[in-house]
Order: structure tokens, then sequence, then C-alpha cells
């Protein structure tokens, strides 16, 4: 059975109560040689405290761009129509107040752990000046800079808080960061690809590391990644974009298990994961749409198996496929296999 | 079995680091320490490991980019390794290779043509209309218009660049090309097409691949034959689907656990993996090098490195544990 509900309406967090983040409706632009290509398109999800949800996408899906305008690091983006509600309070409209907000309430983990690290800083002062900037004790702020490195695996952390970043192999340097990032127990962290850049067997160490003081913090978790495997192994629901637009959700494990949309059925596909050598990957025909067209229609539908008139004529909205799953896509309209 | 293309022998190199002091001695680090296998035409030789295992330094000393400190390479007769020069540039038309990043590889300076062509000319090979009518007809290989001939490599998206750079190695007619990471910066849609496009030029011209990849679903697709490297050692090789069904050392059992096919399904499932991180290869470890991290180490390990045990069907494993295994069997 298939509801439809009003277009841009994410299905209720599971659990009642206000969730911790809420994205309505954001929009964001970018300009580029005088014209404004719209890289979010009216995105919205909710966020609840201690949950973790997993933004997945292929490059220029608007993923990072999600994350980076929650933080407000949008560099030349602008936000052009759309909430970000944190507990409440939305961060929009905010300037200055959001710096405080960044890095207490919300931190960030970043693919790349040497370039989220001051290169002529101890990792130890880094740690610290986390800590001051989130008003934790002073007096404590030593010890509590020590106890955060050992409690992130980092061995011998009353000595090794005096190394420098380029004396830390990548995964600890990324063991570093998330320690920066735990340190005032910020109610949400943002992980963009934090694995991305590390090897296999360290992938899963720093994985299990982000969920264990993800559970210690009771934060939420906000992950970005293009790796289903680490969706499948962090996230309790998943958001999947494409072009800019969210085109499905739900619980992980139906997601992967049953995806409804026709794009995440494909990208599902498209992972070489136990295939048949003897025969071709399945692909996904043609490519991502220009950010300079503006899409009438379905995104995907150029690209789709299941394309019919309808998808190029009107954007489908989100159907609610029941309590917790939602997908963009006229397949889901009881109209259209009346 | 057809004589191999490429037959390696004890391949060791030996790199010299920066002196500590004035006094002591110029420490050094063994990127490869005695690894040999062969390559057959048309097959595909899987090699995995962490970062600092050794696989591209391996990789270099194929391609003749480094000269080993000892050992053979022995490629249609000729030694990599002893090369002269004009040997050399022989057997640079014969073997090349597809890097990570498509776009750093390519000059964003020349002309998709240039780009392609470089190789014919350098070697003599072709020129004027021949010139033309091999580039367009590589570009049709791999999935290009011959249109896209006179644009610049950077009008092109990730996907594209890569099958312009497989355009470029395939130019000469090479027997055998490296990929190193090839696949890995690409999106997953965008990845399945080129290993399709890999394994449809594989099996039209013959090609020989020595695959690198972290990503161990994508080598298990591409590898007929695989290599486990660890800190400069290959700890198991043998056929690539074995070896996937049943590892038979540790370390190799612990890093296929990463992608252990019911995860999807129940993140339960998901194991740890290997505790602790890749020793410094300034100084490996003593005995087997994988005691440090190795869940099922003893006394025998840390003092005795293993020899390979022989497990059938070409499939050898350096652990004591399987010199064990393979004597009740």
């Amino acid at each position: 059975m298939t509801v439809t509900v009003s277009p841009q309406q994410p299905p209720a967090a599971p659990g009642g109560g206000a969730p911790l983040l809420e994205v309505e409706d954001l929009r964001v632009s970018f300009a580029k040689g005088g014209r404004r290509l719209q890289v979010l398109s009216g995105v919205s999800f909710a966020v609840d405290a201690g949950e973790t949800l997993a933004v997945v996408g292929e490059s220029g899906s608007g993923k990072s761009v999600t994350a980076l305008s929650i933080m407000g690091l949008l560099g030349g983006g602008v936000i052009d129509a759309g909430s970000i509600r944190l507990g409440g309070r939305d961060l929009v409209p905010l300037q200055r107040e959001l710096r405080a907000i960044r890095g207490r309430d919300i931190a960030m983990i970043f693919q790349d752990p040497l370039a989220a690290l001051d290169p002529l800083f101890t990792i130890g002062y880094q740690l610290r000046e986390a800590l001051r900037f989130g008003g934790y004790p002073r007096q404590r702020i030593r010890a509590r800079a020590i106890e955060l490195l050992g409690s992130v695996g980092i061995p011998d952390p009353e000595r090794r808080q005096s190394a420098y970043p380029h004396e830390l192999s990548g995964g600890q340097r990324q063991r570093v960061v998330i320690a920066i990032a735990i340190a005032c127990r910020p109610k949400l962290i943002i992980a963009d690809e934090p694995t991305t850049a590390l090897d296999a067997t360290v992938e899963g160490q720093i994985l299990d590391l982000i969920k264990l003081v993800q559970q210690e913090a009771g934060s939420a978790l906000l992950l970005i990644t293009h790796d289903m495997s680490v969706v499948a192994r962090m996230a309790d629901r998943v958001l999947v974009m494409y072009a800019g637009a969210v085109l499905e959700e739900g619980p992980v494990r139906e997601v992967l298990g049953r995806p409804r949309h026709p794009y995440t059925q494909a990208l599902i596909a498209a992972v070489p994961r136990g295939v048949d050598r003897s025969k071709p990957v399945p692909t996904i025909p043609g490519s991502i749409p220009s950010l300079l067209e503006t899409p009438t229609g379905c995104r995907f539908a150029p690209r789709c198996p299941h394309a019919m008139p309808v998808c190029a004529a009107a954007e489908p909205p989100i159907f609610r496929v029941d309590e917790v799953r939602a997908s963009r896509c006229w397949l889901e309209d009881e109209a259209v296999h009346a | 079995m057809s004589a191999p293309l490429l037959t390696v022998q004890d391949l060791v190199k030996t790199f010299a680091l920066p002196r500590r002091s004035i006094r002591g001695p110029r420490p050094t680090v063994q990127a490869v320490s005695g690894i040999s296998f062969r390559l057959e035409r048309g097959r595909t030789l899987g090699l995995v490991g962490e970062s600092g295992s050794g696989k591209s330094t391996t990789a270099r000393l194929i391609t003749g980019l480094v000269r080993p400190t000892s050992g053979t390479i022995d490629f249609g007769g000729v030694d990599v390794a002893r090369a002269d020069r004009r040997q050399q540039r022989a057997l640079r038309r014969r073997m090349q290779m597809i890097f990570q990043d498509p776009r750093g590889s390519l000059d964003p300076r020349m002309r998709v043509r240039d780009v392609i062509g470089e190789g014919l000319v350098v070697h003599r090979i072709a020129s004027g209309a021949r010139l033309r009518t091999r580039v367009d007809e590589l570009l049709e290989m791999v999935g290009l218009r011959t249109g896209d001939a006179e644009k610049y490599a950077h009008e092109f998206s990730g996907g594209q660049a890569q099958r312009i750079a497989i355009a470029r190695a395939l130019a000469t007619d090479p027997e055998i090309i490296v990929c190193d990471e090839a696949v890995s910066a690409l999106d997953v849609s965008v990845q399945a097409q080129i290993l399709n496009l890999l394994r449809q030029l594989q099996d039209e011209l013959g090609l020989a691949y020595l695959f690198i990849s972290h990503d161990l679903n994508v080598v298990r697709y591409m590898s007929d034959e695989m290599i486990v490297m660890y800190l400069g050692k290959a700890v198991e090789t043998g056929p690539a689907a074995r070896i996937f069904e049943e590892p038979a050392h540790p370390y190799t059992q612990a890093l296929l656990s990463t992608i252990a096919q019911d995860e999807w399904a129940d993140p339960q499932s998901a194991t740890p993996g290997v505790a602790g991180e890749i020793p410094s290869p300034t100084s490996p470890p003593s005995g087997c090098r994988f005691h440090t991290r190795c869940p099922l180490a003893f006394d025998r390990c840390r003092v005795e490195e293993p020899s390979y045990a022989v497990l059938g069907e070409g499939h050898l494993a350096a652990c004591h544990l399987s010199h064990d295994r393979a004597a009740i069997a």
C-alpha cells in the first residue's frame, strides 16, 4: 500500500518527540560564470539523538554540500531557502553564533586527517585548544586531553601528546581527529568519508571507534559516504542522494536488502560484490546530469530502466511507502499502476 | 601450460634512508623482500595489501621504473632488471601502466589526440594519416567518440578521463598493463563501467593485467590469481577464487573478513579485522612478520620465519599453521 504525502515531507522519525537535527527543504546554489548552479534542490531529513543516519551518493549528489551547509562552511555557496534546526533552533540565520555551536554542539570528522590537523602544533595542544574553546574547566584540561587520547586508542597518551601530526600514522591521526571531535561531547557528529583515506584493516578499527565514542557521548551521527559497506556497518537509517535531491530514505537493512528506488537498486547492483566473474558488472547507463540544466521531471529518468512518460513530464514527490520508508519515484504512485 | 609472459624470481628492493647521525650506518628499508610470481597472457594477477606492503614498489620494479636490488624479472626472454637503454625502450612499449588519478596522469595542455598518440610517435610506430586512424580506433575501443580527440583532458569526467588513460596505454599494443588502483577514485557506477571495459579488452586483445587494488570486491571480480602482500613479503598466493573461498593465512583471513558477504544483512557479523597497524618496514618484526598482529601467533612465529606451505592447485601460504595442516591432510 502506498500513501501520497505532500512533497518534501520526510517520514516522521520513529520514537516520537522532536528530532535533534531537522533539515527542511534546503536549497543551496553556487555562482559560476555569472550563472547560479543549484546543488541542493529541496533536501529534507531528520536525525534523532543517538541515531546514525548515513547519507550515500556518488560525486555530485550533494552529500558533502549538505554536511557543509549544516556546519556553516559553504564557502562560496548560498543557502537560498530552507531551514536547518538543531534542537529546535534554526542555524541558517545565525552567523557569528554559529562559531560557538560548531565545535561545541556539532563536530566534524573529515576525510583527510592530515589536512584537518595543524602541522605546526602538537596533537596535545590541538586537543587542549578544542577543550578550551568548548569552555572546559581550565585546571582539568590537561588531564582530560590525555584521557581523551587514551580513550581513542593512542598508546602511551602521556608521552604521545607532544607528538606532531606528521609523526603519526594515518589511522592514528584520524584517532586524534576523533578525540578532538568528541572533546566537547557534541550533540551531533558529522563524519564526511572518515575512512576513505585509510587501509581496509584500519578502516574497521576507526569505524568501530566512531561508533563507540558516539554511543558513549550519546551523540547523533551524520555519516557521509559513497561506500555501501560502510553504510551497512554503521547506519540505522540511510538517505540516498542523487543530483542534489533525496531519492530514497529508510532503515538500513530494508534499503540495502530491498531497495525501492531504481537508482538505489542500480547503485547497489554496481558494487562488484560476490558477482559472477563470467558476467559483466551491472552498470548505470549514462552519467550524472549537469547542474547547468534545470531538470524537468525525475532527475534519474534519463538513466532509469523503468522510466515512463510521466517521469519526463513531472518531478515525482517523495512517496511515503510505509511508516519509515520513502521513495521519490512515480512507481510508488497508485495512480500509475491503476 | 604455455610459457608465462612474465616470470619474477626472488625480487628484492632495498631503499637507503637519510642518515640519522653523522657516524651511524645509513638505515635502509626493504620495500620488497623476495617476491616470485608468473603472469600469463590473458590472465589477471591481483595484488593486495595495506599501505607499506610493497605492492606499488613491486609494480614499479616490474615496469622498470626502479631497479631491483636483487632478483630477476624475465619478460619474454629479457631481464627487465638488467636491460640496457635500447631494451628498456622496447620493453616500455610492451608494458604500460594505468594510474589511480586519470586527470593527474594526463597532460592538461595536450589534446586527447596527442595524449593517446604520444606513445606511437615516441616509438615511431605511426605518423600522419596512420596515426590519426589509430587514435580514432583506440577511442572507439574504449567507448569514446572520435570527435573527442580534439578536446582537452580536463573537459572529461573522471570515468571518461580514465578511458583516455586506457586508450593511451593500449596505443603501443602492450602485452601487460599494470593497473595501480585504476578504479579506486571512481564512483561505483563508473567503476563498474571501467571494470567491464578492462575485462572486455582483455578478452579481445589477450592482455595480461597486474591489478593492484585495496578494494577486495574489485580484486575478486578481476583476478585469476592473486598475491597477498604484507611488509614486503607474499604471505599467500594462489588462484584468487580459492583464496577468497578458503584463505589460509591469518592475515588474509582477517583482510577478507572485512568484506564478509553477510555483513550487509547483519552488522553484528562484521569482524574487527586485524588489530593494530602495520609495523614500520624499517624494522620489520622478527620471525613471521605478521606475528605482532596475529591472533594465532605462538612462540615459534616470533623466531622462525615460515616457509611456504603447499596447499595444492598452486595455493601457497607462509604460515607455520598451514604447514601443520598440510602435513595432516
